[in-house]
């Protein structure tokens, strides 16, 4: 292998740091709460009630960001897909799809998410019964991360060099060999980067979920931390939010960093 | 001789922006290209000649203006009828345009499947692809591990893939090194003649036609304004476009003391001349020098001269200032028209001593 990979390997190293730390941190977080009782501020930090509050809180968060990004990723990617193929002097040009598609993608992320989330409750409670708890919350989430998925692949997917789609053209393949054999493996990378800023972006909404009594860590703040004024159970929330942000983050990179052939 | 056409270019015109004021990249342009040739396309940045061969295998579509390749219209097929012609039609890039996320074999094979070639008619393919262009400990590499030589062998590996009846090279050596372009135009004259196959190269370097190609067009402003076998074009320049990249590659310019030098006669019989003599073929092995000297009594000074190679064949200029008494200059000059030499008199006003 040669030099430049080898230096890209230690700056990638450096830059997990802060995710390994926050993994370390985790691990002792979690383990002080569950065998020993500390004295003062630290104790109340490490009070076992608190501790399997926050967990079964960081597990509903966990569930409510993972589905969520797996669903957006289902449903933006395609349109990510569209909105590249369609547009002027692309493979498949169609300047009425491209405007249709990009007008909704737009209106879709104009729409504040906490509007959002109440606004669609008829949906939500059409799709899982109810407009109360982790799985409802799902449903906002989801149709909050489509169109921002989206305008991620399709940004990823035009930052592919040109010159290799038409190398494909000239070869003879069809727009759809070149989404999937050209486009897409081109653009992982970077596409994984996208997967990672959607899911960072997703715990920051799940915890405005809370305020539809969705779970996940934002409702512990909110309901144990602000409403109650129980500085403590605020403060290792956060703390936990933090690190999650750290892991996901680091978790992402260093798999964009392993795709990367460039 | 059966010279068969394999690409007929007619009429061919491209305006990009609005047809009233936009830019004219071709302007009418018909070409014909014989099977097996390697036909250079020279032309300024600008002048059209990157929009003409993309125009060949459609990825830009003429406005008007029709291309035929063998028998086959290029320019009245779309959608699969178009894809599947591509696919005879090989092209490499200046850019190389390889796939950074595939290794170099995997590269070559994606031409193959894309045809739908079986992954193990692809593999051993490939093999032998990799061995034709030199590369095959590269196999395994990715382009980012490669050099531009490599990578550009690699595109050749590639666009040869599907055994194509010809190759479109657009500016296949801007990228590279003066070594590394006498490289790959090497590679590309060995498979032209082991494979026969058609080579189309546009480039804005005289260099690379000189160095490889059998024909030469010259684009300006969209049009072709000279066109023949590379000799013809560097003996006989007509047009200033033609000079101007000719004079790149070869000394057609007098320094300008030869230009200025006055001819002194020392005697009112003899006579002084400055002309420049032009060879190709076999005259210019011939000792038509000493030839002069010895049969007509003309004193020879060699002012300026230089002889060169375009595809085997000599070809050269010498810049001699004649003197002989008694009318010895014009049977010599007759003499080397005779001898299929040209011949064009730079001065021939003399001044007594």
């Amino acid at each position: 292998m040669s030099q430049p990979r080898l230096n890209g390997k230690t700056n990638s190293l450096q830059r997990f740091l802060p995710g390994i730390f926050g993994i370390l941190a985790l691990a002792v977080f979690y383990w002080l709460g569950s065998v020993t009782e500390l004295p003062g501020i630290l104790g109340n930090l490490t009070a076992p009630l608190l501790w399997k509050m926050l967990m079964a809180s960081f597990w509903e968060t966990m569930l409510m960001v993972g589905i969520s990004v797996a669903l957006a990723m289902v449903g933006g990617l395609p349109l990510g897909v569209l909105l590249v193929t369609t547009s002027p002097g692309n493979i498949t040009p169609n300047p009425a799809a491209y405007k249709v598609l990009s007008t909704v993608v737009n209106i879709g992320r104009s729409i504040p998410f906490i509007i959002l989330l109440v606004a669609i409750i008829p949906f939500t409670r059409l799709i899982v019964g109810t407009s109360i708890g982790t799985a409802a919350a799902i449903v906002p989430l989801t149709v909050a991360a489509i169109p921002f998925v989206a305008r991620i692949v399709e940004s990823a997917l035009r930052d592919v060099d040109r010159g290799v789609v038409e190398a494909a053209q000239a070869m003879g393949a069809s727009p759809w060999q070149i989404i999937i054999k050209v486009l897409l493996p081109e653009a992982l990378p970077t596409l994984v980067l996208g997967v990672t800023i959607t899911a960072v972006n997703l715990i920051g909404y799940s915890a405005m979920a809370g305020a539809v009594g969705g779970g996940g860590l934002g409702d512990l703040a909110i309901r144990y931390g602000y409403q109650r004024f129980r500085g403590d159970v605020m403060l290792m929330t956060v703390i936990v939010l933090v690190l999650l942000v750290e892991i996901v983050q680091a978790v992402g990179d260093w798999a964009a960093e392993s795709l990367n052939r460039k | 001789m059966g010279v068969k056409r394999l690409i007929r270019i007619e009429n061919l015109s491209k305006i990009f922006g609005n047809p009233v004021n936009g830019v004219v990249a071709l302007d009418n342009v018909s070409l014909t290209i014989e099977k097996g040739q390697i036909f250079g396309i020279i032309g300024l940045s600008g002048a059209g000649k990157s929009t003409l061969i993309r125009c060949i295998n459609m990825l830009e579509k003429p406005d008007t203006g029709r291309i035929f390749i063998g028998s086959k219209e290029i320019t009245a097929l779309s959608g699969s009828q178009l894809r599947k012609e591509r696919s005879k039609i090989g092209m490499i890039f200046q850019h190389f345009n390889l796939l950074s996320s595939r290794t170099v074999a995997e590269n070559v094979a994606f031409p193959l499947e894309i045809a739908g070639v079986s992954r193990a008619e692809a593999k051993d393919r490939v093999n032998e692809l990799l061995r034709l262009v030199g590369i095959e400990d590269k196999a395994d590499s990715y382009p980012a591990q490669l050099s531009g030589g490599q990578k550009q062998r690699v595109g050749i590996a590639r666009a040869l893939a599907n055994n194509p009846e010809v190759l479109l090279c657009d500016e296949a050596t801007s990228a590279l090194d003066p070594q590394t372009t006498k490289n790959i135009l090497a590679l590309l004259q060995d498979i032209n003649r082991r494979l026969g196959l058609t080579i189309v190269l546009i480039t804005h370097e005289m260099d690379v036609v000189k160095e490889i190609c059998d024909s030469v067009a010259i684009i300006d402003n969209g049009q072709i304004v000279e066109k023949g076998t590379v000799l013809e074009v560097f003996a006989h320049p007509q047009t200033e476009a033609a000079r101007r990249f000719i004079k790149g590659v070869i000394q057609i310019d007098l320094p300008e003391e030869i230009k200025n030098r006055s001819l002194i006669t020392s005697e009112p019989s003899e006579k002084v001349m400055l002309v420049r003599l032009s060879f190709i073929g076999e005259s210019a092995g011939e000792p038509v020098v000493s030839a002069l000297v010895r049969k007509f009594d003309v004193d020879a000074n060699i002012l300026a001269g230089n002889i060169d190679h375009i595809k085997e064949v000599p070809f050269g200029t010498l810049v001699l200032e004649l003197r002989a008494k008694n009318g010895g200059l014009d049977t010599a000059l007759a003499y080397l028209i005779e001898r299929g030499i040209e011949i064009e008199v730079l001065k021939d006003e003399s001044t007594p001593a």
